[in-house]
């Protein structure tokens, strides 16, 4: 049981023959119970990757397997949508209804399942992204932030085995991408659910179990955060930042002051510096 | 004073059973060159205030005054008024319409009925403050274009009336690094031009870096206008309404409760740096 990449590319295909190598062969396998954060640059394929891995896009060449189905096969296209649920990273691309609650029925509704349940899952979506209060709105007159909560809301109610998020906190505050966070931890938790997570906010993949680093199509790094982030010249090529606590305890290191090097989070830098008080 | 709007309030859908108050009885002034970052949970009126301040949304009540006339007085006049601002939406490429940059660039000048020779000059000018070279762009189509280069030609559209007022929406969100500080730094570098920014955000690190003055708006309501250092004083406050102290405020707090002397409240890294390195005194070696 695992998504798996097996020397899978992908091109977009644009009018007067011209093609963007979108995905260069890619051969990756992510498995239940993970978390991956992928980061990379604007325009590096992360969100063409997105949609590989629930089969809205079919690779140009390779395959794609959900759980040993092929995406490429028509019958599996149902299977796949169910199996993988992705977040847009537009959430416009998403929302269809015109009530709050409606719109995050939609997917439980399409699996069939019995109408308590759909009711259950709606209410505790709704929860969990902080929205039970607007559901009767439309989504149409909401903020931004609270239309992209609802788009998470929407894809959490299907409680799929894999979940793909294409920078889902990028219109949020930071309470409320907190809370998105701590439900995707209590939901790895809970359940063997195998997460991939796309973000620009660094800070936010510092407890994956590993970290993929995208440029022009191509996953150039794979480890764990640790590894990945406090390689500066990893980082600088990938046109990407060290997190502040990093950047903090590079500087003290190089004025003299012993702390390591390797640090990623606020928690470590108060530690280490409490640990030479 | 660029702007000041009094008492505003505004309402969506005033009289209908669906009506929702965005914004009630804000006050706030706008002067010359200012650097303005508007702060506020998901939902609580930024976008709407944002659009009110660009005289794009008539307020239900109170005044918005440009220079010193209420700009919805005499609604003939209006048009004239609104360009003392300059929005770039949330989300700008969904304002990006023509088929190529230079057209889209020209379409609001066209339409205040300047001549080619004066649009073809703003133009140029527009696109190189956002850092994008004219001959190299100006065919393109806006739908090519990276999500930086798409943020960066919807602001060039803005610039290209000469805004004295410039107010950007969240205009770094899903930006990568380099977009980021590459087009705050283009904002920054208007700003020293004489441009008062209002600056959308919900990143405040970044407001942290920029801003010189803070106004945070929850349901609605200013509750706080200040420095960004008086405002992020107050970390229980801001978790409250959904918001937070910058990485280097959290770790100077921590810092202090286990012991070490150093000054309250840094706001960025090299402050904290400048800080911690001060009490070397304290630190084992
Ligand atoms: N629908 C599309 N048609 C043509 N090219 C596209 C399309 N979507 C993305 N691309 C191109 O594919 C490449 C990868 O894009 P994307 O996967 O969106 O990157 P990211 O999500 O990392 O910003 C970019 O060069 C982009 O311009
Ligand atoms: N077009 C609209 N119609 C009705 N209500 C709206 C509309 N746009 C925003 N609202 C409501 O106004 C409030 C403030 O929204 P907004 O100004 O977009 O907040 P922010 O930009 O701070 O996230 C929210 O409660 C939102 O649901
Ligand atoms: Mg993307
Ligand atoms: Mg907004």
């Amino acid at each position: 049981m695992s998504i798996n990449l097996s020397a899978a590319s992908f091109s977009y295909l644009l009018p007067k023959g011209r093609v963007i190598k979108a995905i260069q062969p890619t051969t990756l396998s992510i498995q239940p119970g993970e978390f991956v954060a992928v980061i990379g640059a604007n325009g590096s394929g992360k969100s063409t990757l997105a949609k590989l891995l629930n089969g809205l896009l079919l690779p140009t060449n390779g395959e794609v397997l959900i759980d040993g189905h092929n995406t490429k096969d028509a019958d599996n296209k149902v299977f796949a949508r169910r199996r993988v649920g992705l977040v847009f990273q537009n959430p416009d691309n998403q929302l269809t209804a015109t009530i709050v609650e409606d719109d995050v029925a939609f997917g439980p509704e399409n699996l069939g399942l019995p109408p308590e349940e759909i009711r259950a899952r709606v209410d505790r979506a709704l929860k969990t992204v902080g929205m039970t209060e607007h559901k009767d709105e439309d989504p149409h007159n909401l903020s931004a932030g609270q239309r992209q909560k609802i788009a998470v809301a929407g894809i959490l109610a299907m409680e799929p085995k894999y979940l793909v998020m294409d920078e889902p906190t990028s219109m949020l505050d930071p309470v409320g991408r907190r809370a998105i966070l701590e439900t995707l931890s209590e939901l790895r938790q809970k359940s063997s659910i195998g997460i991939v997570y796309i973000t620009h906010i660094i800070e936010e993949t510092v407890e994956a179990d590993r970290i993929l680093v995208m440029t022009e199509g191509k996953i150039i790094a794979n480890g764990p955060p640790r590894e990945i982030l406090t390689d500066e010249s990893l980082m600088e090529s990938a046109s990407l930042y060290m997190t502040r606590p990093t950047d903090l305890a590079r500087r003290l290191a190089k004025q003299g002051i012993p702390v390591s090097k390797d640090i990623i989070t606020v928690e470590e830098v108060v530690k280490e510096l409490c640990s030479l008080k | 004073m660029l702007i000041e709007i009094e008492d505003v309030s505004y309402t969506y859908l005033a009289g209908s059973e669906a009506a929702n108050s965005a914004v009630s009885n804000a006050s706030l002034t706008i002067d010359r060159g200012e650097f303005i970052a508007l702060i506020g949970p998901t939902g609580s009126g930024k976008s709407t205030l944002a659009q009110v301040l660009a005289g794009l949304l008539k307020p239900s009540f109170g005044k918005v005054i440009y220079e010193g006339s209420d700009i919805w007085e005499e609604p003939k006049l209006l048009a004239k008024r609104r360009s003392l601002t300059g929005l770039v939406f949330q989300e700008p490429e969904k304002q990006l319409f023509e088929m190529t940059v230079e057209e889209d660039i020209a379409f609001w000048p066209k339409n205040l009925g300047l001549g080619p020779k004066e649009i073809t000059t703003r133009a140029m000018s527009a696109l190189s403050a956002v850092g994008l070279d004219y001959e190299q762009y100006k065919d393109r189509s806006p739908f090519t274009l990276s999500g930086g280069e798409m943020r960066r030609v919807a602001i060039a559209g803005i610039l290209v009336m000469n805004p004295k007022v410039l107010i950007v929406d969240e205009p770094t969100v899903g930006l990568d690094h380099r977009g980021r500080t590459g087009l705050m730094d283009k904002i920054q570098k208007l700003n020293q031009g004489g441009t008062a920014i209002v600056f959308v955000s919900h990143d405040m690190d970044t407001v942290a870096e920029y801003a010189q003055r803070v106004v945070l708006i929850n349901e609605g309501s200013i509750i706080q206008d200040s420095s960004p250092r008086e405002v992020f004083r107050n970390k229980e406050m801001l978790n409250k309404v959904g918001l937070d102290v910058p990485v280097a405020t959290e770790i100077g707090a921590r810092l202090r409760e286990v012991g070490y002397h150093i000054a309250p409240g840094p706001i960025s890294v090299s402050e904290l740096e400048t800080g911690i390195l001060a009490t070397r005194g304290e630190i084992k070696r």
